[in-house]
Parts: C-alpha cells; structure tokens; sequence
C-alpha cells in the first residue's frame, strides 16, 4: 500500500522542475526525494565513477551526497543551478572519502589516456571531437596526463587547491606548480 | 553562463550514448559534463540513454535504496538537531510534514520486555530461598545483576533495531565504549534530579 501510494505522489511531482523538488524536499516531501533521487542519482554516479574506479566508495559518496541534500535542500537558493549543487556536494564527499581512506591510487583520471594510447580514434569520433572546439580538444589531449588531472579536479570540478591535492594525493606546492604550467601550455598550444 | 544558451544548444544524441558508455575522449567528456550541470533536460536524457544500455544495471534506479535512505536520514535528523537549528531557537524546528519515526514493532518489543522482566522476577521470588543467611554463597542473580542492562541495550541498538547501526558501528567510538555510555544515560536517567531522599 505503501508502494502504490509513493507511486501516486511521484506521478505529481513527476512534472516539476529540479529547483522545484529541491524546495519541496526542502520541506520535508519525501515524494520529491525520491523524484529527485530518480532524476539525479544516474548521471551523478556515471560521473563519479569516472573519477573513481571503486564502486564500492563510489555508492558510499553516492549515498552520503543524497543524506546532504536531503538535510541541507532548504539552504539551496538558486534558480537552474540544481546540477552545480549537487555536484559541489558530490565532489566534496568524494574528496572526503579519499581523505578518510588516505589512499589515491585508485582514481581514473587519466583512463582516457590510457585508453587513447590503445585504440585508435574512429572516424566517428573524430567528427565528434569536431562538433566540440577542436583546437581545445587538442590542446587538452597533448596535455599530460598529471597537468590535465589538475586541471579536471580544480576547472572542471571546481576544487580548491587543497582539495585537489587530497584527491590526486600530491602536495599542494605540486598542484598549484601543475595548474600553472597546464594553464600557460594551454594557452600556448590556443595561440 | 547565459541561461538561454543552455535551453538552445544540447548535446548531441551521440556524444551523450558515448558518454554514458565512458568512450569518450577527455576534451567532450569535460564539455558534456560541465553541459550536464547547467542543463535539466539533457540530464534527463542522459539518465534514459542509461536505462536504455543497461535497465537492470542503472545507477541508483532502486526506489527501495531512497526510500530506506530517507529513512535513515529521517532519524538521523530527529536524534541530532542540525546546530543551527540549535542555535536559533531551544530546541529542534517542529516539522509538521516529518513526524518523528517511530520503529514498527516498538510496542511488541516494549510489550515482550515487560513480560519479561515480570516473569523473571516471579520466577526468581518462587525459586528463591528467602533471605540470604550470613556465609551462604551469593546467588547467581546477583552476579549478574549488574550486567542486564548491558544486554537490554546492545539489544536495543542491535543490528536488526537500530537503522543507524552500520553508520555508528563505523565510527571511532562505536563498539563497547559506545554500548557503555548509553547504559549509563539509560541508568542514570531514573535517578532524581536532586539529593537522594532521607538516609
């Protein structure tokens, strides 16, 4: 009974957008959790698994991010911004799992690296690298891999210097001296 | 980020089955992903190209997993108030929405407790010999005595009882010292407030 009803509430908030959950989970509304839970879970947990290769802590971030949401939904106050949020959350859970574990070895930054030096590029994929600005694209991959690592964790991911060093395990003298010289190669390699 | 750019322009049905399958290179992962953060619909169809590839396998399609979350969240919250709740008022924000949960069984437990305690001491009063004469050896129910509570709480927090078992069993204090102090909060709170009464 308790199921069908669930299911009846999460028809309604089926329609809702993703700030409109967040208010009402917010408030207390499990059905908009569980909708939003719905909504968030698959693409957060693809994108974190990119970052790290153990499942298992992989669910732990998961798990302890939808906690936070659920306790702090009442302090989100953007508008369209729910994706940003929820990954800020994210990020920081998997930067504090790491920090509790103390062991960085098995992150999968650089599996594209490792993957690109096996397979060659297709064709397809060649055109799609170009549907992106390919001047980047091939800035970012003759990058290597240490300084691209530093510049996912702290552009892309929106880390700070010290969390960045806690997840890719190098001291933070190290991480600003990599985003640095990631920066000015970039630039170099845009110019 | 202009919010217009991110209604208009959407990743491509391509690059996002790509992504979803991780064989992407690094430059459109990252494009798709910081996409991603800005952009509602292609999140949702992000999350359909994943149930597509693989409807069993989709990260985090367990409603069970969010409902027994919610949960446990939802004790968690009534047992510590966030510290600006505290801070705000004298004690935890009333939620008319989110009753304080209360376990199923709880009355069954209280129930079979009461039994129990009642019988075992009926048990003991008519096994028992009446007062203890000077030199006789104790009797077993007083050696134990002491560590009855000890057992009424580890089962009280016991795997199956409390939902916030694995969460506290992974902690520092977890364990003994932990089972410990609640017996001691659980003995310490029948005692008057004041000084014991006459002597």
């Amino acid at each position: 009974v308790r199921a069908t009803r669930a299911t009846r509430r999460s028809d309604a908030v089926h329609h809702r957008t993703d700030d409109e959950l967040l208010r009402a989970v917010g408030g207390g509304d499990r059905a908009a959790f569980d909708e939003f839970h719905r909504r968030t879970a698959p693409w957060l947990a693809l994108r974190l698994r990119r970052r790290c290769r153990d499942d298992e802590v992989v669910a732990d971030v998961l798990q302890e991010t939808f906690l936070s949401v659920w306790r702090s939904a009442a302090g989100y106050a953007g508008t369209d911004r729910s994706g940003g949020w929820v990954w800020m959350i994210a990020s920081r859970k998997l930067v504090d799992a790491y920090r509790r574990r103390g062991a960085a070895d098995s992150l999968t930054l650089d599996a594209d690296i490792e993957r690109a030096a096996t397979v060659s590029p297709s064709a397809e994929e060649e055109m799609l690298v170009n549907t992106y600005d390919p001047d980047l694209a091939t800035a970012l991959s003759s990058l290597s891999p240490e300084l691209r690592q530093v510049l996912q964790v702290t552009v892309l991911d929106g880390l700070s210097t010290r969390e960045a060093a806690v997840l890719l395990g190098v001291p933070e003298g190290t991480v600003k001296a990599r985003a640095f010289r990631a920066r000015r190669s970039l630039r170099a390699a845009l110019s | 980020v202009s919010p217009d750019r991110s209604t208009t322009w959407h990743v491509p049905g391509a690059a996002l089955s790509g992504y979803a399958r991780g064989d992407v290179s690094a430059a459109q992962s990252w494009s798709v992903e910081a996409h991603l953060e800005a952009c509602a619909a292609c999140r949702a169809e992000l999350t359909r190209t994943l149930t597509r590839l693989a409807p069993a396998a989709a990260p985090g399609s367990d409603p069970v997993a969010a409902l027994r979350l919610a949960e446990l969240s939802g004790v968690a919250l009534a047992s510590q108030p966030l510290p600006a709740q505290a801070a705000c008022g004298p004690g935890p924000r009333p939620s008319p929405t989110r009753p304080p949960p209360v376990r199923r069984g709880a009355g069954a437990a209280y129930a079979l407790a009461v039994v129990l305690v009642l019988g075992l001491a009926a048990v003991l009063d008519l096994t028992g010999t009446g007062p203890a004469a000077a030199g006789d050896p104790l009797p077993l129910s007083l050696l134990l005595a002491p560590l009855l509570p000890l057992l009424g709480v580890a089962l009280a927090y016991g795997p199956g009882a409390d939902p916030t078992y694995e969460l506290v069993a992974s902690t520092p204090l977890g364990g003994l010292p932990l089972l410990l102090w609640r017996t001691a909060a659980c003995l310490a709170s029948p005692c008057p407030p004041g000084p014991p009464p006459g002597s």
